[in-house]
């Protein structure tokens, strides 16, 4: 065999084997791995994450080789290993999404300095593609839970229809153009921490509103989208994440809406009647004249929205991001980037 | 330069079970069930219980609920199902 050849030989490797997502990878050395664990500060068989419904222990060196295979560089370890730590975080009920007919794909957000210092795109195409660490980092998680938890299509993966989600899924706040306060300092840690917040999802339902100048009626079109009849949100009211675009943070800024307003208008106008579920088949049972009056929201309050800003100055899109299951199973989680 | 390659797998860490001894006759046991909160879960696992009433004279002793489906069933319940159960029938339904 030729040198030439090798590279190619070894990516054959690892399909054959079943440890790639569909997609070639990037077979690691040695030296990379090593180089890889330096980067986070571990060692090999550190354990850096459990599923105790899976009888498994994640190991740093895990970690790594999964990460080099979805084409990560070694300083991208520490957001990696963030992104671990919060699936298995005990609150995030890993076996429902992993495991659902649902299809969840786990987003992955990040905050903080290390999105600048390793170049995470959270400006335009923020969902992708075309962005290294974005590309990678996302991969790196859902190669991970095949590899090292076995939720994989047709074993511990169950999913229905499958997301394009499910491949990467992995983009920054952009903090610097928000007109609020960042994700992670909303959520108790201090500006200068870096944090990776995961989150199970349907993927990303973009909305269009070109004409709107008013942060109301802003809101009210997003809401349409969040409280369709057919999102788990509507009976399983878990977090949702609400990603504003650079048009759509101008009209919020110029307005003056704080993230709390925006939330609780969000909140206000994303329901829907009992008995225009029931009605849908999502609730069992005849409608009655209550039924009629009584609302059902998307989420228990308005905290449970995660408003996020990402995205090209220009446009006039936004996006939201119902979860996947219902409150009692899974919410985000957000963990802090150690070490850096 | 040789191939080389690193296994990116875990194996899940394997536990011996051991099964409760099997009952000598089905006649007069008392069932726990454990319905997993989906919808007609816990109708499919009374109409079971009410058919191995009909059959074996067996007494519906619990029904427990757990709190989602992704749940694993607490350690309290489980040591209810002990106390108040001879056996018990978990489903899903969905």
């Amino acid at each position: 065999m030729s040198d030439e050849q090798e590279p190619v030989e070894l990516i054959e490797m690892y399909f054959r084997r079943g440890w790639t997502d569909g997609l070639p990878v990037i077979p690691p050395s040695e030296k990379m791995v090593n180089a890889t664990l330096a980067a986070a500060d571990l060692s090999a068989d550190d354990v850096v994450g459990e599923i105790p419904a899976r009888n498994v222990k994640i190991t740093a060196d895990k970690v790594a080789i999964n990460a080099i295979l979805a084409g990560c560089l070694p300083e991208y370890m520490p957001a990696v290993l963030a992104a671990v730590q919060g699936i298995c975080h005990p609150d995030f009920g890993y076996h429902g999404p992993a495991t659902s007919t649902g299809g969840a794909a786990i987003a992955v957000i990040v905050n903080g300095p290390i999105v600048r210092r390793l170049g995470i795109n959270a400006a335009d195409n923020a969902f992708g593609p075309g962005f290294r660490p974005n590309a990678t980092i996302g991969r790196a998680v859902r190669l991970l839970m095949m590899n090292t938890l076995d939720t994989r299509p047709g074993r511990l993966d169950r999913s229905t229809l499958g997301n394009p989600g499910k491949y990467t899924l992995c983009f920054g706040e952009d903090e610097e153009n928000s007109p609020w306060e960042p994700l992670h300092v909303e959520k108790g840690f201090k500006p200068h921490e870096s944090t990776v917040t995961v989150f199970a999802t349907e993927g990303p339902h973009q909305i269009y509103n070109h004409l709107s100048n008013d942060p109301q009626t802003l809101c009210i079109t997003m809401a349409d989208s969040m409280a369709n009849l057919g999102s788990m949100n509507i009976t399983g009211q878990q977090n949702m994440v609400v990603v504003f675009a650079g048009e759509h943070q101008e009209v919020f800024r110029n307005s003056g809406w704080s993230k709390a307003q925006v939330k609780k208008c969000l909140f206000d106008h994303a329901h829907r009647s009992t008995a225009a579920i029931k009605r849908a088949g999502r609730m069992p049972g005849p409608v009655s004249k209550k039924d009629e009056i009584e609302r059902k929201h998307v989420v228990r309050r308005p905290d449970d929205i995660l408003v996020v800003s990402a995205g090209a100055r220009a446009g006039a899109f936004s996006a939201c991001l119902p979860g996947w299951g219902g409150y009692k199973m899974t919410r985000a989680i957000t963990t802090l980037i150690d070490g850096i | 330069m040789s191939l080389e390659i690193f296994d990116p797998t875990v194996s899940a860490v394997k536990e011996k079970i051991t099964f409760a001894p099997r009952p000598q006759s089905l006649n007069g046991l008392r069932v726990g069930l454990v319905e997993n909160s989906k919808h007609n879960s816990d109708a499919l696992l009374l109409k079971i219980a009410d058919r191995l009433n009909a059959r074996y004279e067996m007494e519906m002793a619990l029904l427990h609920r757990k709190e989602s489906a992704s749940d694993y069933v607490t350690d309290a319940a489980i040591d209810e199902l002990k106390k108040k159960a001879d056996f018990v029938i978990a489903g899903i339904g969905d």
